[in-house]
């Protein structure tokens, strides 16, 4: 019984002294820090001196008083301790006035007429109250009342972490004091037993046992890491110092003679030594891995954290790949329940990933504003509005995510597995991860905005090419359509035209009897426009045939002179009505044949001259036709009204006819310049084409003498002689 | 259309003695080439559609025949099938398809048939004389050397 009492006395001794050097040492210039110190200090003594007063039966009288005199100390301690923390309530002054009080109290209990005598018994020490005795207990009573107000008030101004510190810590005084007054005060005042005095060491132990827990769990004056080598070291010390005494005198006796010191018992003790220094190292290791375990349960290596965060980061392009493998690291790593992340995009929640069990109802994107700050922690917050929505989803910390000048979105995390707080590492991790983690998501966004806009822009080229599509076929039918009527209006004006021009020839030559002048030169100009639109109808038809790449080039050697000579005469009563002078020179004289397409030539070479003495007021048109190399080069030059500038990129475009061309000649078809181009191109010649719009054009072309266009040739049906 | 009034010149042309037919359904048309050929001597029956022109090219063999493609009853295309197909030698006698169509398909199947192709409009009814008198000029000496 008395071995169990005194190893007790000093486990708890020293721990409380252990407790106190610790704080001490934490921080030895904070105020709190000293007083915790000194209390702690005083539960070690006071536990040492209430075992004296039950067991050193010689000078018992004084350990009594002592330990109320420790007792007086130590509820001063208490009240400016929790006075002091959190944050200090009352001031200093007053604390003054508490100290001067309690010196007074505890001069009392040292003085004769507070304790006159005590009676002895066997293992414990009962106290007569004497007339002072009151005092004492109205300071106790006093001191607990006014501590109580001082904690609710601590705890109502405190918040999160701290205010479960205070509670923690002063539940443990609390129950310590409370406990300790029933056992050794008030239960021998008032009921004479004072068998249960001896357990005020434990009482002591629990208040030990509340810091503690506050030390671990909720970072009590952050000194966790000191706290958990102690016990390492104490654990290691105890078990070296058992084990190696165990050894030593225990074994050690029984195989060697007490009396004499042999060299087999020094080699012992060698190898005693030897074991010892050995088992050492692994021994501290195990212990250390045992505390870590019990104070960093959730321990982890911050850089490694981050290095694989960022693995993650750079790996996964795709968005939502890459928010559940970091939310899921996250959460893995830092030993959290619950993990969320959320994205936004302009305003709306555009993606959610998760960690751990589902949430009954997700935030909506109003509630997630309310959480605008860099960085939310439940536990630190006032209980206002925000806390409690982080409450109401089980959110313990909220981050704000966003890049330089780019809102992102929110990452909340839920409890942590163990239920602890989140430490300090964790918030300082959390900084630097979601920093990464912003800029990963804005990254992932712009792959996903990328990806989505080259999957519109192809949905939207094949609808658009759908359609161009469509309109194409739409458009070649109404082609095809408005060639066949052409087609089709052609062959119809043929039949007419062709008793017209027909009739109008016989008159000429006579075959309705003899013409006067004026008849005759009338009939002339009725055959020639009939003649005109015959070769405007053929125009028409050869323009849609082209289009429906029915146009055949049927070449064969032809005399291009007799050809021009030929064209030049029909057009020549039209030249010399308008007063202009027409000209026709070749060189060489003897001109060789040329494989063209008689007809098709034919017409263009009209076109030519007749535009030319269409356009032109006054002055000339001059035909030449020259022999360039392998080639015949035809050009009809005059001093018209030319091209304007404008103009002339599009003149031998399909329909197309220039501005001052339509207010000489309304009537024309702009199909003239089309086919000439086509004809020529053809049959592997160049159109020549010069003007300077008020003075004048030269249009021509150069065909080469032999045909190139062996299809052309070969296709050829059996022409005329 | 029947007036037959025009005073044509009675000059005894090439074509005395020569029959051509001409199958056409254009009443101005055949009457015009009328007119020109018979001013030329050469004696003209007139067939206003194919299959008339058909009989009367198998029953009075003319030394040429002019063909219209577009005509009632048969096309004048379908003239020369029909003479093909009843052993016509088409080489024997100088046919012209004389039309208004320039489609190249057209131009093609008279190629096929050995026939010659011409386009109305195009041509003056003088000019059509002067074909025709060439294409006799040349088939008498071609049937001459033959024989």
């Amino acid at each position: 019984m008395l071995s169990v009492a005194l190893v007790s006395v000093f486990v708890v001794a020293g721990c409380a002294l252990l407790l106190g050097l610790i704080t001490l040492f934490n921080n030895p210039t904070r105020y709190t820090n000293r007083v915790f110190a000194m209390l702690a200090t005083l539960c070690g003594i006071y536990t040492v001196v209430n075992f004296l007063a039950d067991h050193e039966q010689t000078h018992a009288l004084l350990w009594v008083r002592l330990t109320f005199t420790l007792a007086t100390f130590m509820l001063l301690l208490m009240m400016l301790f929790v006075n002091n923390f959190p944050q200090r309530g009352f001031r200093r002054q007053w604390e003054l006035v508490l100290s001067a009080v309690a010196v007074i109290v505890a001069g009392v209990t040292l003085n004769g007429g507070f304790i006159p005598s005590v009676i002895l018994k066997p293992d414990k020490t009962d106290v007569i109250a004497g007339p002072f005795y009151p005092v004492f207990l109205v300071y106790l009573v006093a001191a607990l009342v006014l501590s109580i107000v001082l904690v609710r008030a601590a705890l109502k101004h405190s918040k999160g972490a701290d205010r479960e510190r205070v509670k923690y810590l002063v539940l443990g005084l609390f129950i310590a004091a409370a406990l300790l007054a029933c056992t050794n005060l008030f239960l021998p005042l008032l009921v004479g037993n004072n068998d249960l005095a001896g357990f005020g060491t434990y009482f002591i132990l629990i208040f030990i046992s509340f810091t503690f827990y506050a030390i671990i769990r909720h970072r009590l004056f952050n000194v966790r890491l000191v706290v958990a080598r102690s016990v390492a070291y104490i654990l290691l010390l105890l078990t070296l110092a058992i084990a190696y005494s165990l050894m030593a005198l225990q074994l050690g006796g029984l195989i060697f003679d007490d009396a004499k010191v042999t060299t087999a018992h020094q080699a012992y003790d060698v190898a005693l030594a030897l074991v010892l220094a050995f088992t050492f190292q692994p021994l501290r290791h195990f212990f250390e891995r045992i505390t870590n375990r019990v104070f960093y349960r959730d321990s982890y290596d911050s850089q490694q954290v981050i290095n694989d965060f960022s693995k993650v980061l750079v790996s996964e392009l795709h968005l939502d790949m890459m928010l559940r493998r970091s939310v899921t690291e996250l959460c893995r790593n830092l030993h959290i329940q619950y993990g969320q992340i959320v994205v936004f995009n302009h305003d709306r929640v555009y993606h959610i990933e998760h960690y751990g069990p589902l949430p009954k109802r997700l935030m909506i994107a109003p509630e997630l504003h309310r959480l605008n700050k860099r960085m939310l922690v439940a536990d630190e917050l006032e209980d206002d509005d925000r806390k409690a929505l982080m409450d109401e989803h089980g959110i313990r910390v909220s981050v704000m995510l966003h890049t330089r000048d780019e809102f992102i979105g929110y990452l909340l995390l839920g409890d942590k597995l163990s239920g602890d707080i989140y430490s300090s590492q964790d918030l300082e991790l959390l900084e630097i991860i979601t920093k990464e983690l912003a800029v990963g998501i804005l990254n992932a966004k712009a792959y996903a905005e990328i990806q989505e806009f080259n999957v519109t822009l192809q949905a939207r080229v094949d609808h658009a090419t759908n359609r161009l599509r469509v309109a194409n076929r739409h458009l070649k039918e109404l082609d095809k359509a408005k060639d066949e009527f052409i087609s089709m209006a052609s062959h119809q004006l043929r039949t007419p035209l062709t008793t017209i021009k027909g009739y109008l020839s016989m008159m000429q030559e006579g075959d309705a009897g003899r013409l006067t002048a004026t008849q005759k030169e009338f009939v002339s100009y009725a055959f020639g426009s009939s003649e005109r639109m015959v070769n405007l109808i053929s125009d028409l038809l050869n323009v849609s045939r082209l289009s429906a790449g029915r146009f055949l080039i049927q070449a064969k050697p032809t005399d291009v002179v007799a050809m021009v000579e030929d064209e030049v005469r029909q057009l020549q009563p039209h030249a010399t009505n308008k007063g202009l002078q027409l000209t026709f020179e070749h060189s060489p004289k003897a001109f060789p044949l040329v494989e063209l397409d008689d007809n098709k030539t034919r017409q263009v070479v009209m076109n030519f001259i007749d535009n030319a003495i269409y356009y032109t007021q006054t002055g000339s048109v001059m035909i030449r036709l020259s022999k360039v190399g392998e080639a015949a080069r035809l050009e009809v030059t005059d001093t018209g009204i030319g091209v304007p500038e404008g103009a002339k990129r599009k003149l031998f475009s399909k329909f197309y006819r220039a501005e001052n061309a339509q207010e000489v000649r309304p009537d024309g078809t702009g199909l003239g310049l089309y086919l000439a181009r086509r004809v020529i191109e053809d049959q592997g010649g160049t159109i020549i084409f010069k003007s300077v719009e008020g003075k004048g054009s030269t249009f021509g072309f150069e065909l080469p003498l032999k045909a190139r266009n062996p299809v052309a040739k070969a296709k050829e049906p059996h022409g005329k002689h | 259309m029947a007036s037959t009034d025009i005073t044509t010149p009675a000059a005894p042309g090439p074509g005395v003695g020569k029959t051509i037919l001409i199958a056409e359904d254009d009443p101005f048309i055949s009457r015009m080439y009328e007119i020109k050929l018979q001013g030329a001597g050469f004696t003209v029956v007139l067939k206003n559609n194919g299959r008339d022109a058909l009989e009367a090219i198998k029953a009075q063999r003319p030394d040429l025949a002019m063909l219209d493609i577009n005509m009632p009853e048969l096309t004048g295309f379908d003239v020369l099938d029909a003479l093909q197909r009843d052993g016509f030698d088409l080489t024997s006698m100088p046919i012209i398809i004389l039309t208004n169509s320039s489609e190249l398909v057209d131009r093609n199947r008279a190629r096929d048939f050995g026939v010659e192709y011409l386009v109305k409009a195009e041509l003056t009814p003088r000019e059509v004389l002067n074909i025709i008198n060439e294409r006799l000029k040349s088939s008498s000496e071609e049937k001459s050397g033959h024989a």
